[in-house]
């Protein structure tokens, strides 16, 4: 049987890799003495397969993952073995089948948010402006470097919405909706920098990913 | 400052920020102001290297066990975070609370590596504690250190307040038991070292005064106070399956050199090769019994869940149950495909039919260690392995379908000719044509050739010989690169430089200290590195310390030489290496004891060894 989970990746572990959060939870599954199912040949490993990364850095309320079982299990069951046995940080929030669901890989929205600092004199009035130049913009150019190449690439059809949702002195909180997954793919951090050009003092204070999802056809598909 | 919040600021452009940040499954978290003993274990290399080591896992846990007690841990930090570290202030801090290490009671350095010793010198400036001993305060943390490094003590002596000789589990908690009673009194850290130095198995140099002869080398090393004793006799455990294991071991995030749980199968060797330290200082053999080990493995992936359990101990084909245990933990472990790996394996018929069925080596080739390239050159050393063993395994493995070997060699071996050497690049071919004679052809064959530089260690028959010189060393690396050429033979071999330093400060005396202190002014650090050693700073801050470090490298010793080192008594006698260093003269080999009779190495003194007691001293 095969089941999806909603995994929480908390403060504790915000700096791990998505290869290492791989790791624990599969340790973790052990720990619990699940019967997962490893793959055929010469050097065995449990059939999971996972969400994209997450940037490193980031807590996150929505990563998914599948895991495939030999046999049948009760699913309150192992979301309870599982959750007694992960480490600090890092917990299942849901458990369902993995049948009839969207694939994994076939996500392509993220919903965020972020905590900045405007810093010295700027208001949240001037991040307010800064944004809606920002989104007015038909192309806003990045560099980006992927094995060792840079390239320059448009994010601004990948910027769904960005809201300042409250504030708080020098601080606000952003909603970003952005595209993610293998269509394309842009990260707060990138949206930050490329903010920085109108308010160069903006600093992050915390980033977390709400919710991934797929959009096809103006509708939204949730994985679980 | 509060070291979270700026490490939640810096991280993000740090390389690799796990090993900073702790976390980890079964790390401890205790609240600080709640123990009486607050302890750092630090370890003098990145935290991948140092999460691999045993020793420190042992003793993290073995002291979290105690309620009064917090043991955290502390890795050196990767240049480019110490950049950081620097340009904000930020303390070298712990990795559970980030408790500045300046604020800790102890601080506990393991030392495996003597090129570790600018990381320790480093990561004290980095907390802000004072090199030498003799500037810190009652309000500085004691340091202590131990590893098999500290069986010689003497390039430390003025930094670190006490050394720990030998296996630490027991005389670390007679030691925080002094420190309870000394904290409940309102004296003074000399007073609480002092009395530290009356427990056996605790060195403190401060109350020792070396006098040197006009020539330099050592006249005599006294105890400078009354209840000092003259010289400090290891520690060991007795009985292994009485002593602490852990089994909730930390599990990382991050990838490490060794990410897998490690069961210590025995201590000690007996095979007595002649230029290992480790063959002299961890005798006498003591094993865990198969039933303690499977318990133990048990527990610890039922804890951790790693996917692979490593066997650990100096030579795995010596444990007198081996087939039983590997048979048992197989059976065990089937079912949730947890591996297994058998590391220093001597490989032979029996032990190529284990490997195969544990299908590991597959993975990672073969590796054999003959050390010296000719028989005679074997014998010196007392490497008790023939070219003619050796080639019938490399077949056997051919056979069984393995085409990747490692040989190990060392050069610069006592006594070691061109004949030698040409002795090696024969070996690697005729292992090449053995391969041809089982398959017929070379197709897939990689032999490679590595070659260590021979480093003359304390405690063993070759204490007294010299280091070849520098530029001897890279003349015999050219010879060997030049006739190991061929489509199926690679050649590696470590930077004699870095063997050359190895030498000095593994038999060095008090006066590098001086030398560490310069080497740290210059900037010296992870000198294990390539890209990051610089001997020419080496060289500048031996210049400048007045110190030729040819006199400890490359000098051989006159046979009645007082050695600084001999402060401390690893059990195993002088008079006994020195009949061993006769014996390696005439190339005459000494077999194994467990299978020979005793050749009264000493060690019988300490009690505990297996093979010890039913034999007669010869
Ligand atoms: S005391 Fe004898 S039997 Fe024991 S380790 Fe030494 S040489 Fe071997």
């Amino acid at each position: 049987m095969r089941v999806r989970m909603k995994i929480r990746k908390g403060e504790e572990v915000k700096f791990i890799s998505q290869l290492d959060l791989m790791r624990a939870l599969e340790r973790a599954i052990r720990r619990a003495e699940l019967p997962v199912k490893f793959t055929e040949g010469f050097n065995p490993r449990p059939r999971i397969s996972f969400t994209p990364a997450l940037p490193v850095g980031m807590t996150s309320d929505a990563e998914y993952m599948d895991v495939e079982f030999a046999g049948e299990l009760p699913l309150d069951r192992i979301l309870a073995r599982l959750n007694s046995c992960l480490p600090p940080g890092i917990s299942v929030l849901k458990a369902d089948t993995a049948e009839g669901k969207i694939p994994l890989s076939s996500v392509n929205r993220a919903i965020y948010t972020v905590v900045v600092d405007a810093g010295g004199d700027a208001t949240p009035e001037l991040l307010d402006k800064a944004i809606a130049e920002l989104l007015a913009r038909p192309e806003i150019t990045v560099t980006k470097t992927s094995k060792g190449k840079v390239k320059n690439i448009n994010i601004s059809p990948l910027i769904y919405s960005i809201k300042i949702t409250r504030v708080e002195g020098s601080r606000a909180e952003l909603r970003m909706e952005l595209a993610a997954g293998q269509e394309g793919n842009v990260t707060p951090p990138v949206v930050i920098k490329a903010l920085l050009e109108y308010i160069p003092t903006i600093t992050v204070c915390r980033m977390n990913r709400d919710e991934l999802f797929l959009v096809r056809e103006g509708k939204r598909n949730d994985p679980i | 400052m509060e070291i979270k919040k700026v490490l939640d600021e810096v991280l993000p452009e740090v390389s690799k920020p796990t090993r900073y940040t702790g976390n980890e499954l079964n790390s401890v978290q205790k609240d600080k102001q709640k123990v009486k003993v607050h302890i750092a274990l630090a370890f003098p290399d990145v935290y991948e290297v140092g999460m691999s080591h045993l020793g420190i896992k042992i003793l993290y846990h073995l002291l979290n066990e105690r309620e009064d007690v917090y043991a955290e841990r502390v890795f050196a930090p990767w240049v480019d975070f110490e950049d950081v570290m620097r340009k904000r202030g930020i303390p070298l801090f712990s990795l559970e609370s980030k408790t500045p290490l300046s604020e800790f009671d102890f601080v506990g350095f393991s030392l495996q590596y003597e090129m570790s010793y600018s990381n320790v010198t480093n990561m004290l400036e980095l907390a802000g504690i004072p090199l030498f001993s003799r500037d810190r305060t009652d309000r500085h943390p004691i340091l202590i250190a131990g590893g098999p490094c500290a069986y010689n003590p003497e390039p430390l002596a003025e930094i670190i307040d006490l050394f720990v000789i030998g296996e630490a589990e027991e005389v670390i908690l007679e030691l925080i038991d002094l420190y309870l009673d000394h904290k409940k009194s309102s004296k003074s850290r000399m007073d609480f070292l002092e009395k530290a130095a009356g427990i056996p198995g605790i060195y403190v140099p401060a109350y020792y005064r070396v006098n040197y002869n006009e020539d330099g080398t050592v006249k005599e090393i006294l105890p400078t106070k009354p209840g000092i004793p003259e010289r400090v006799q290891k520690r060991i455990i007795k009985d292994l399956d009485r002593a602490y294991y852990p089994t909730k071991l930390i599990v990382p995030y991050m990838d490490i050199v060794h990410d897998r749980a490690v069961l210590e199968i025995f201590r000690g060797c007996t095979r007595g090769c002649r230029f290992c330290q480790a063959g002299m200082i961890y005798r006498p053999v003591r094993e865990k019994s198969v039933d303690k080990l499977t318990n133990i493995a048990r527990e610890m992936i039922k804890s951790t869940g790693y996917e692979e359990i490593s066997l650990a101990s100096l030579s795995t084909s010596d444990y007198s149950a081996l087939k039983q245990l590997v048979e048992i933990l197989i059976g065990e472990f089937r079912q949730c495909m947890v591996g297994l790996s058998l590391p220093s394996l001597r490989i032979d018929s029996f032990t190529l039919d284990l490997a195969r069925k544990i299908q590991e080596i597959k993975k990672s080739g073969l590796t054999f260690a003959p050390e010296a390239g000719t028989q005679r050159l074997r014998d010196v050393i007392n490497k008790g392995v023939t070219e003619e063993d050796l080639l019938n395994s490399v077949k056997g493995a051919f056979e069984a379908g393995w085409n990747t070997v490692k040989l190990y060699f060392m050069i610069g071996l006592p006594a070691e000719t061109y004949v030698d050497l040409e002795g090696i690049a024969r070996l690697a071919y005729r292992v090449v044509d053995a391969y041809r004679e089982v398959r017929g052809n070379t197709k897939g064959l990689k032999v490679t050739v590595s070659t260590s530089t021979f480093v003359p260690k304390p405690f063993t028959p070759f204490q007294w010989e010299a280091q070849i010189p520098l530029d001897e060393i890279e003349e015999r690396q050219r010879f060997l690169k030049k006739k190991l050429k061929g489509p199926n033979i690679s050649y590696n071999w470590h930077d004699g430089k870095l063997s050359f330093l190895e030498a000095v400060f593994s038999r060095g005396d008090r006066r590098l200290n001086l030398v560490l202190k310069k080497a740290r002014e210059k900037g010296c650090r992870f000198d294990g590195w390539s890209d990051m050693f610089s001997f020419s700073k080496w060289m500048e801050a031996f210049r400048e310390a007045g110190v030729n470090p040819e006199f400890y490298a490359n000098r051989s010793r006159h046979e009645d030489e007082v050695f600084p080192w001999e402060v401390i008594d690893p059990g195993v006698e002088r008079s006994f290496l020195l009949r061993e260093l006769k014996k390696a003269r005439e190339a005459k080999p000494t077999p194994d004891c467990r299978f020979d009779r005793c050749h009264g190495c000493g060690i019988m003194k300490l009690k505990g060894g297996i093979f010890c007691e039913s034999k007669n001293e010869d």
